[in-house]
């Protein structure tokens, strides 16, 4: 990562995730702005999540409530999702963000933005939320697919 | 038809494991390459194929693909990489290293069964 339009990356991830999910789930997405939709939910939130290394030290996060990971998963494995576990699906939301970064990783190889993976881990619980320190450079992406509402953040860290 | 899955992934040995059982076959899963190499061990005389993440805990998939292609025993069970390291030099490096096949995530069940198929000398669909 570099200085690059923080909000230009988070396109490229968007649009990743936007191809993941239709080429895996065969579900499409569309984009709502951020301040256009009420985030908070009592219901259980899963978070997906991975440190980029580059020139600039980024962190990604995609969380959606549990259900909408349950649906998605079911999907992309043919499982019910009731027959998913609950590690089956902190397992799913991490392997998405892997599979977007991977894609987005690959695309910017060869130019000065490129970046290093790291491990994607996922963290669960209700009104879950990631606070940044102030001034950070970060910005945030809803996406919809269906009744389904899925949150993609990135903050330079 | 027996095929090794290799990936710290769950959900992407689910996504094999359906996409092997359409071809009849049967899954063995190893969540890393040390786990896989400790399972080969028993099972390699049966194994017809491994699909091999790149990115894993403990052992790396390119590290595992060169210790299979360097011991006799699991040299000529066919390697394809599953993953999504997509950066051609990475392709051309486990190509080079003996891997038959190179599938990047995202993949449709239709492309990864065609793969399987083409990876076992069966042909597409």
């Amino acid at each position: 990562m570099t200085d690059m339009d923080i909000e230009k990356i988070a396109d490229f991830f968007t649009e990743s995730l936007r191809q993941v999910l239709s080429t895996m789930a065969g579900f499409e997405i569309s984009h709502v702005a951020c301040d256009q939709l009420n985030t908070s939910t009592d219901n259980p939130i899963i978070m997906g999540a991975m440190v980029l290394h580059g020139k600039k030290d980024a962190i990604i996060s995609l969380s959606m409530e549990k259900d909408t990971a349950a649906m998605i998963i079911a999907y992309m494995t043919g499982i019910l999702p009731r027959e998913l576990k609950e590690q089956d699906l902190f397992d799913g939301v991490a392997e998405l963000v892997n599979i977007m970064a991977g894609e987005v990783k690959a695309r910017l190889s060869n130019t000065p933005h490129h970046f290093l993976l790291t491990s994607p881990f996922s963290l669960g619980g209700t009104n879950l939320k990631m606070v940044q320190k102030k001034n950070l450079l970060e910005t945030c992406r809803h996406l919809k697919a269906g009744e389904m509402d899925i949150t993609f953040r990135i903050a330079y860290i | 038809m027996r095929v090794l899955s290799v990936d710290d992934s769950s959900m992407v040995r689910k996504i094999i494991k359906g996409a092997v059982e359409v071809l009849d076959g049967e899954l063995l899963e190893a969540s890393d390459g040390i786990e896989a190499l400790e399972l080969l061990e028993e099972e390699y005389k049966s194994v017809d194929l491994i699909l091999l993440d790149w990115n894993m805990p403990r052992l790396d998939g390119m590290e595992v693909l060169k210790r299979l292609k360097g011991d006799r025993r699991f040299r000529s069970i066919p390697v394809m990489m599953v993953t999504t390291e997509s950066e051609r030099e990475n392709i051309v490096r486990a190509i080079q290293h003996g891997a038959v096949h190179y599938l990047v995530k995202p993949f449709t069940i239709e492309e990864l069964i065609k793969r399987i198929m083409e990876s076992l000398g069966k042909g597409g669909l």
